[in-house]
């Protein structure tokens, strides 16, 4: 074969203003470089706006007393910001959990409905659903709220359904509850330790029947387990008072640890996750003979990821502010848990109420002697409950079309009856559809409940609005909300996320 | 025929995808008018081969010179490249929400800077030219497979290439499309278009080609006539190949 | 409920056919198949006449107010907008009207329905009818109204079936003839209801103006080919927005306004100055300079918001840099130079004349607060919203899918911090805080904050779907297209941007749907939208006390008519368009 290559020259670089990958890097770097200038002149024209003002950025309100009350919670007279805050987010909690289990009992019955060769429980699911889910939710709340207050007044006599048991009034709904009381979290640890247990006992009863092929009660052992360690601690939970030196230990730890010590673990677990980063790039690269060849593109790629461990580091360092507040916060969590045990101290458990009324108009401590759904709490539930069933009525129905159209015949030529294929062929691949975007539709349920400060139901953005009234720190508060909905989302994604790589490695 | 001057040069060529090296050092020219067939055995690197040809990949080592103007990095040269080297694919690419003549013309008009009038007229010509003026409206779902890949072909010769690459044209076709689709390559190559093609048609590498490459392993383990390459091969993976598919 | 339900569901949708003989059969397949069935459904049947009589005798009990609704359209209409100035809201109804119906007619939309269907519709309303006669716990001239037009309907729709014959499932009906039928019923409906006869005028105008309209549309299509209408349309449509609530209903003085001293010249020079640079950058010869004249542009675009400076100025260095970023790409030829500079010009010219209406003041007087409110500001904010988030959302679509890590990570960190946070965050944001991030002289109008914070929400949202689609396209299409030397621009323009939005319409019309519904948050931030209107405003009025549950349902099947019917409407039009799920 001849060779007419041309006298071989070294490998010829374009100028800088054509080669692609440089103006690829150029545009980017640009791009970031304007955005960090545009946000430091923002930056610099909020402090300005502010000092014009005469306010200014800080985030004292949040140690210092509000003055302001809420309509619901566990401390309605908040002594601080912090508490207020607090406040709102179990609030938020507490209806977002309770949302979460009454939407996915309705929506999976209606999702099952709306697939039901039954006439009428088909129309009526898909008439549900289409109408719900067409009327603003706020819209919804609004009037479940409206509802809520036309219901009869509470009188001291003759308030009902069933006087001492149930009340459905104006002033809210209350039935009998059982109340965590000051040795419940005591007690709460045993219930974990339980809940471990069973868990063990659980896979130790499945190995066994794997094993002997016997029949082995893993459900049995591990539900005594669990009920072992209830019961156990009920009496025992003195002991586990002992969980407070921890948290002291710990809450002391971080209230004691030098800010410069703190400033460089942060700093080089930044270097670090950078590093790691790095390194699990090139390892990505790497051929068995150790050919990495790294294009331009990959050494910029190193490039950004190491700047940005460097810049991590170098900020926790020049913004100690930063630390601080990590400092604090730790301190604070582990001394209020701290707060929660006493070694060897005894006390009440849970205690049971019954509803009581005071005065007309007026339940005897709201909230402690039954638990009361105050009209706010019922206007944000229901509409959330009524709003997110019918989005998750839809995805149950989505998946479970989506397995029977391939699966049906193949479960029906096997002979299996169709309530059988239904349980064992069905539901379970439908599951794994359904579940990532019910997962979503909770996030979605949880961002919801922030309709509740129409209805002035006190939860995290009701709380913020009112506390921002009260001292100016409307910025702050702001950034408080997002970060606390970010915290909540990255949870639930995790969670899903969780699911879904389990679920993946099952199928492989 | 082909002239002497060399149209593409490939010196050296290495290719790696992460770890895995695609190609080896792929060393040949080729000359203004040649017609070179590439075989060899599935994941030899054929395709990466003459993708790197049009800098659809990115050849890490050595050298590739295409009509006097080598593949680097500088913007100037890939935009000149790709608008010069044509290429088809197994699975033709159309865009299936333009229409024929749309698919044809796009290029032209917005890459060649021609008008619209100007480009439209050549569509119809080179539609002509594969035997399917009259799908000009249609789109590409409304046509067969064979008619797809003519309409590919087209599309690539409405931007006056001066070298055409074809990656497995036929693979993606029932036997009785081949054929139409081997004719209007056949004619192509008659009329001295310089011809890059990777395909199992030993009929066609007998009667078209001017060289034949074998590939194996990110390698050309033998070049040569056609004559030379079907009757007397010299290597044993060449023989081993040619038995399996002959 | 573990029984047969895994029938495709049009199975059991489908309704009797036959209305005698096939009725027992069908009850019988369809209600009492099973033992268990039969149970579900007399359970079922007995919960459905529980609710819907609880639901008729609410309705029609004493005490409900409904005469409050019609007594108060204005407000829930415009709010708190001038009476004497009514007029231009009707305008802009009708400027959106007779778009609508040139729209209807260019567009072919209609095409013609089975007289199955139709019977069947009417049989339902009809049905709908007796059952409130029978069921309503409600004066007597009522139900027996209710049970007159009921009748009527339920006979009028098996007459229909039994003239159709053998031909009942082919689709002979046109669509357009049923609407215009709808729109007559809803005219008589007009007259008898008690609202000023001003209004109902003016309503009668409008559907006639529809009508008209319609008819033009048709004429129009005979003169002027297809792909001219529709682009001009889409053009008087997106004009319409700021024409409607620029200057016809916010009634600009432009008296104040330095048209002369400053808009004018600083629009010439644009023009001349702008237009003079786009010549070269199209010219096909610019090359590296080009590309470093439109970076300079960029930059002084976006630098331009950190300087004092005209409004007017900022606005037309942004159209001039996106211009200028298009130039090099789609020039090149003499007469695409030719459309470049003249379609500069035109949008200099349009940019500079909103502007100037923009900052005169509003003509209105008696008006206290934002100018103009009820179903009118919602529709603002949901249009306006999604016109201005569709090109934010491409853009982060485009950045989260590109192969530049710091745009994927800008894009990502973006789109997943706005989907992590409620909506509610983001209004109060936009309200509060954005003014306070703004250089001093900056004021926005609370409308405008609104505005702004409801598309940048949504902009995050609709990036994900447009993502979805771009990630269904096929490395083929990408590939042909670089191998034909087209540049990622064109790439991006012509082959991947159509695709990827025409396989994810679905989603972005559910997109839409939560954006008209979302706006109702801005009730919380205080702008007197429909909501608030329908909560805050006709309740607390001295004579129209205790009717909040009234005007809320009322509000509910306003929002509901809109959101369902959109809904349905993109149903249809992804079974034409084939695209679905994936
Ligand atoms: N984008 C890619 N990433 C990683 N590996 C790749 C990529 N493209 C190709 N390869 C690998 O490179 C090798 C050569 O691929 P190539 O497509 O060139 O083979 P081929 O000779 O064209 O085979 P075939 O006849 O099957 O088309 C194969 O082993 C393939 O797995
Ligand atoms: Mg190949």
């Amino acid at each position: 074969m001849t060779q007419t290559v041309e006298p071989k020259e070294a490998h010829e670089r374009p100028p800088l203003w054509r080669d692609a990958t440089v103006l690829k890097w150029a545009a980017q770097i640009a791009v970031l470089i304007g955005l960090i200038f545009v946000g430091v002149v923002a930056v610099r024209s909020a402090a300005a706006n502010l000092e014009a003002q005469g306010l200014t950025f800080s985030w004292r309100f949040l140690s210092d007393a509000p003055g302001i009350q809420l309509s619901e919670g566990f401390a309605t007279l908040p002594s601080s910001g912090l508490e207020a805050i607090l406040v709102g987010v179990v609030n938020m909690l507490r209806v977002t959990a309770s949302g979460v289990v009454a939407a996915t009992i309705l929506g999976v019955i209606v999702g099952i409905a709306r697939l039901s060769s039954n006439w009428l429980v088909n129309k009526a699911s898909t008439v549900y659903v289409e109408t719900i889910r067409n009327v603003p939710l706020l819209l919804q709340i609004v009037f479940w709220f409206a509802v809520f207050g036309s219901l009869p007044s509470l009188e001291s006599e003759g308030s009902g359904p069933i006087e001492g048991w149930l009340y459905a009034t104006n002033k809210g709904l209350s039935i009998p509850w059982f109340f965590p009381r000051e040795a419940f979290w005591q007690w709460f640890v045993f219930v974990l330790a339980g809940a471990i247990a069973a868990r063990f006992a659980f896979r130790w009863r499945i190995r066994v029947l794997e094993q002997t092929g016997h029949e082995a009660h893993a459900v049995g052992y591990s539900l005594a387990a669990f009920l072992l360690f209830a019961v156990v601690g009920w009496f025992a939970h003195p002991i586990a008072g002992a969980m407070g030196w921890v948290f002291g230990g710990l809450s002391w730890l971080f209230g004691s640890v030098p800010l410069v010590l703190m400033q460089f673990v942060l700093a080089v677990a930044a270097v670090g996750l950078a590093a790691w980063w790095i390194k699990r790039f090139l390892d990505s690269l790497r051929s068995p003979a150790g050919l990495a060849r790294l294009t331009d593109d990959d050494i910029f790629r190193i490039g950004l990821a190491g700047a940005m461990g460097v810049v991590a580091a170098i900020v926790f360092f020049l913004v100690p502010g930063i630390t601080e507040g990590i400092n604090l916060g730790l301190e604070r969590l582990f001394e209020f848990w701290d707060s929660k045990f006493d070694f060897l101290r005894t006390g009440t458990v849970l205690e049971f109420g019954r509803p009581t009324v005071e005065s007309p108009g007026r339940f005897a401590g709201f909230g402690t002697t039954g638990m009361t759904m105050s009209g706010p709490f019922f206007g944000v539930w229901v509409g959330v409950t009524l709003y997110t069933a019918a989005f998750i009525a839809e995805i149950v129905r989505g998946g479970i079309l989506a397995v029977a159209k391939g699966q049906t015949e193949a479960g029906l030529a096997l002979g299996l009856k169709r309530s059988q294929l239904l349980r064992m062929i069905v539901l379970p691949q439908a599951f794994r559809i359904i579940l990532p975007p019910m997962g979503n539709q909770y996030l979605n349920l949880a961002k919801n409940t922030s309709l509740g400060i129409a209805v002035g139901y006190a939860e995290v953005v009701a709380v913020g609005q009112t506390l921002f009234n009260q001292t100016g720190a409307t910025i702050q508060v702001i950034l408080i909300w997002m970060g606390f909905y970010l915290l909540v989302s990255l949870i639930l994604s995790a969670i899903v996320n969780w699911y879904n790589r389990r679920v993946a490695l099952v199928e492989r | 025929m082909p002239g002497d001057k060399d149209i593409i040069i490939s010196d050296g060529v290495k290719k790696w995808f992460g770890d895995f090296q695609a190609l080896k050092g792929v060393t040949t020219n080729v000359k203004e008018g040649e017609v070179v067939v590439i075989i060899g055995p599935s994941g030899s690197g054929k395709s990466t081969f003459i993708r790197c040809i049009n800098r659809l990949e990115v050849h890490q080592e050595g050298r590739i010179v295409v009509d006097g103007v080598e593949l680097t990095n500088d913007l100037r040269n890939i935009e000149k490249i790709r608008s010069e080297v044509g290429m088809v694919f197994q699975q033709f690419n159309l865009f299936p929400h333009l229409t024929v003549m749309q698919n044809i013309t796009l290029a032209p008009i917005w890459v060649r800077k021609h008008t619209r009038a100007d480009a439209e007229e050549t569509a119809m010509a080179l539609l002509e030219r594969v035997g399917i003026p009259e799908q000009a409206d249609k789109f590409p779902g409304q046509l067969s497979g064979g008619q797809q890949q003519r309409v590919a072909i087209a599309r690539s010769l409405a931007m006056e290439p001066r070298i055409m690459l074809f990656d497995e044209p036929t693979s993606a076709l029932d036997p009785e499309m081949i054929k139409e689709v081997l004719d209007v390559m056949k004619e192509l190559a008659r009329s001295g278009m310089t011809m890059l093609v990777v395909t199992h048609e030993m009929g066609f590498a007998k009667e078209v080609a001017d060289r034949v490459l074998f590939f194996d392993y990110g390698n050309i383990v033998e070049a040569g006539t056609p004559e030379h390459f079907f009757t007397n091969p010299q290597h044993d993976r060449t023989k081993l190949f040619l038995s399996q598919i002959l | 409920m573990t029984e047969p339900f895994v029938n495709e569901i049009s199975e059991s949708e489908v309704a009797p056919d036959k209305p005698s003989a096939g009725a027992i059969r069908w009850a019988r397949e369809n209600l009492f198949s099973t033992f268990f069935n039969s149970v579900l459904s007399l359970l079922m049947l007995a919960l459905i006449v529980v609710f819907v009589r609880g639901l008729l005798s609410y309705v029609f009990a004493e005490e409900r107010l409904w005469n409050v609704i019609p007594r108060n359209m204005k407000l829930y209409w415009t709010e708190a907008y001038p009476v004497a100035e009514m007029t231009r809201t009707w305008v802009s109804l009708g400027i959106v009207l007779v778009l609508a119906g040139l729209s209807l007619a260019i567009w072919k939309v209609g095409g013609k329905t089975a007289p199955r269907q139709f019977g069947r519709t009417l049989t339902s309303i009809g049905i709908t009818g007796l059952v409130v006669a029978l069921l309503a716990d409600a004066p007597s001239g009522i139900r027996v109204g209710a049970a007159a037009v009921g009748a009527v309907l339920f006979l009028a729709g098996q007459a229909v079936r039994m003239m159709a014959g053998e031909r009942f499932t082919e689709e002979t009906i046109h669509i357009r003839s049923v609407l215009l039928g709808i729109l007559l019923i809803i005219g008589v409906i007009v007259w008898i209801l008690p609202i000023e006869t001003g209004t109902k005028t003016s309503l009668t105008i409008q559907g006639v103006l529809l009508i008209v309209s319609y008819l033009l549309g048709g004429v129009v299509l005979r003169v002027v080919s297809e792909g001219l209408a529709r682009g001009v349309l889409v053009g008087l449509w997106l004009l319409s927005l700021p024409v409607v609530y620029l200057v016809v209903q916010r009634a600009p003085v432009t008296a104040g306004v330095p048209v002369m001293s400053v808009f004018l010249p600083s629009a010439v020079a644009f023009i001349v100055l702008g237009g003079g640079l786009l010549w070269w950058m199209s010219s096909g010869k610019a090359g590296e300079g080009g590309r470093l004249a439109a970076g300079v542009v960029v930059i002084a675009a976006l630098g331009c918001w950190l300087v004092s400076m005209p409004m007017l100025v900022r606005f037309l260095l942004l159209a001039l840099a996106t211009f200028a970023l298009a130039a090099p790409t789609f020039g090149g030829t003499g007469k695409a130079q030719k459309n470049i500079v003249i379609a500069w010009s035109v949008a200099v010219l349009i940019t500079a004349y909103f502007m100037v209406m923009m900052q005169a003041e509003t003509g209105l007087v008696g008006l206290q607060g934002e100018f103009i409110g009820g179903l009118n500001l919602t529709f603002l904010l949901a249009v306006s919203g999604l016109v201005i988030s569709f090109p934010i959302g491409i853009m982060l679509a485009l950045g989260r899918t590109s192969s530049m890590p710091i745009f994927r990570l800008l894009s990502t960190g973006y789109i997943e911090t706005v989907r992590g946070v409620p909506l509610i965050t983001v209004l109060f944001f936009g309200n509060l805080v954005i003014n306070r991030f703004l250089p001093r002289e900056v004021e926005l109008d609370n409308i405008v904050k609104a505005i702004v914070a409801i598309a940048l929400f949504s902009a995050a949202y609709l990036a994900e779907n447009v993502r979805g689609g771009l990630q269904s396209i096929p490395k083929g299409q990408y590939e042909a297209a670089k191998a034909m030397g087209l540049s990622t621009v064109q790439m991006t323009v012509f082959i991947t941007l159509p695709q990827a939005l025409r396989s994810v319409i679905p989603a972005i019309v559910g997109q839409v749907i939560s954006l008209f519904k979302d706006t109702s948050l801005v009730a919380i931030i205080g702008l007197a939208d429909f909501l608030r209107v329908a909560r805050d405003i006709v309740p607390n009025q001295p004579a129209s006390l205790g009717s909040l549950q009234e005007s809320l349902l009322f509000a509910m099947v306003i929002y509901w008519i809109f959101t369902f019917n959109v809904s349905r409407a993109s149903l249809r039009l992804e079974r034409k368009l084939g695209v679905g799920e994936r």
